[in-house]
């Protein structure tokens, strides 16, 4: 037999291993290792409620992420990850359209001509109905874009270990921090520097892999698309903007 | 390399309508709407004054979309053949979605999953370079 500590051989009669000294006698024989991922507090909803799945989830995301995506489970679908991220977009979105218009005397000066001409027309009546019935599309958009580049990303540095439905998951519950865009001016950037570091932290612990990948996969997409994937972003959101202003002003 | 053929799983996720009606959705707002106005600038290029490895890809795609094949390849050689490869392979998965194709599985060893790799790396590079010599730098 093998000692259960050590895995040392060890006789069937003696009473203690004579390589780490375990009491063969009383030794319970390892379990075998249960699956340590679960599903989240959000995919868990019909037990725990609605906001208390949610804000569960937001939290345990923000605050011990490693944890967090050690334990999420890399399967089960996408509609349950890709709600959340919805959810979380669309809060985010909602509190930059506040503040946009509550501040858009202060941001103006910072816009580009176009832009501002955009941004004007989108924050009244028919403007703000079209803005309001794309931001979910473009949220969707985004969500699948970036898992995308991600996971192409991570494919060439050898560390997607758990498919693509992980990669996607840790992209949209990264999506916890939008909930910071609540802040006026520096709120944005918090969330999105945050929700970075989280998706590292999230694709280390998702496909078992070294953080060096994960690091590199998540900056190479900025370093070799930088401002596509953000301009696939705004794509929707500033053509309908745009389309509207030369329409009210041919 | 092997190439084969198999039905569709249950659950499997459909990539190419996924991704492929994205593209195909950016080619028709690329066609139909004053999008490039908007776009940002780009960051590498404002940093470095050099082209960034994506850059010209919008307006490869704009070209695209509006029949200009040759001027699309010319901004940006890959994002054209990407965005072209993309679109075709939406329509190939939808075909296949609606009337219950077979779909085409390509399984790569090790060590050719390296070399494809490799030379994924190699084609960046080498557009990047395309893109260094013949787009203008930034002031």
């Amino acid at each position: 037999m093998f000692c259960p500590d050590c895995g040392k051989e060890v006789s069937e009669s003696q009473a203690f291993c004579q390589h780490c000294g375990l009491k063969l006698s009383e030794s319970v024989p390892p379990e075998p290792a249960a699956s340590l991922r679960e599903k989240t507090p959000w995919e868990d909803r019909e037990q725990l409620g609605l906001l208390s799945g949610l804000l569960k989830t937001v939290k345990a995301v923000l605050f011990s992420p490693a944890d967090f995506f050690k334990k999420m489970s890399v399967s089960g679908g996408l509609t349950d990850p890709l709600l959340f991220g919805l959810i979380l977009g669309m809060t985010g979105c909602l509190f930059h359209y506040v503040w946009q218009a509550s501040l858009h005397g202060v941001t103006r000066s910072f816009m580009s001509p176009e832009i501002r001409a955009a941004s004007e027309y989108s924050m009244q009546g028919v403007g703000l109905a079209f803005l309001a019935a794309s931001t979910p599309f473009v949220i969707i958009f985004t969500l699948f874009i970036q898992t995308g580049f991600l996971h192409m990303c991570l494919l060439m540095v050898r560390g997607a270990k758990s498919g693509y439905e992980a990669t996607f998951r840790v992209v949209a519950y990264s999506g916890s921090p939008f909930v910071l865009m609540a802040i006026p001016f520096c709120g944005t950037l918090i969330a999105v520097i945050w929700s970075m570091v989280i998706i590292t932290i999230g694709l280390k612990e998702a496909h078992e892999t070294t953080g060096g990948r994960a690091t590199v996969a998540v900056f190479l997409p900025v370093i070799l698309c930088c401002g596509m994937t953000m301009a696939t972003a705004v794509l929707f959101m500033g053509a309908i903007a745009a389309s509207l202003g030369s329409m009210m002003h041919p | 390399m092997r190439i084969s053929f198999r039905g569709r799983h249950h659950d499997e996720i459909e990539f190419g309508l996924i991704y492929g009606g994205i593209a195909v959705l950016a080619m028709v707002a690329l066609r139909f709407m004053p999008v490039v106005r908007l776009l940002p600038d780009c960051v590498f290029r404002g940093l470095t004054a050099l082209p960034c490895p994506a850059c010209g890809a919008t307006r490869s795609a704009f070209f695209l979309s509006h029949g200009k094949w040759f001027a699309s390849l010319s901004m940006n050689p890959l994002a054209a053949l990407a965005f072209a490869s993309i679109c075709i392979y939406f329509v190939y998965s939808l075909f296949a979605y609606l009337l219950h194709f077979p779909r085409t599985m390509v399984v790569f060893s090790p060590p050719e999953r390296l070399r494809v790799r490799t030379a994924i790396a190699l084609l960046v590079l080498v557009n990047w370079a395309y893109l260094i010599f013949t787009l203008p730098s930034s002031s």
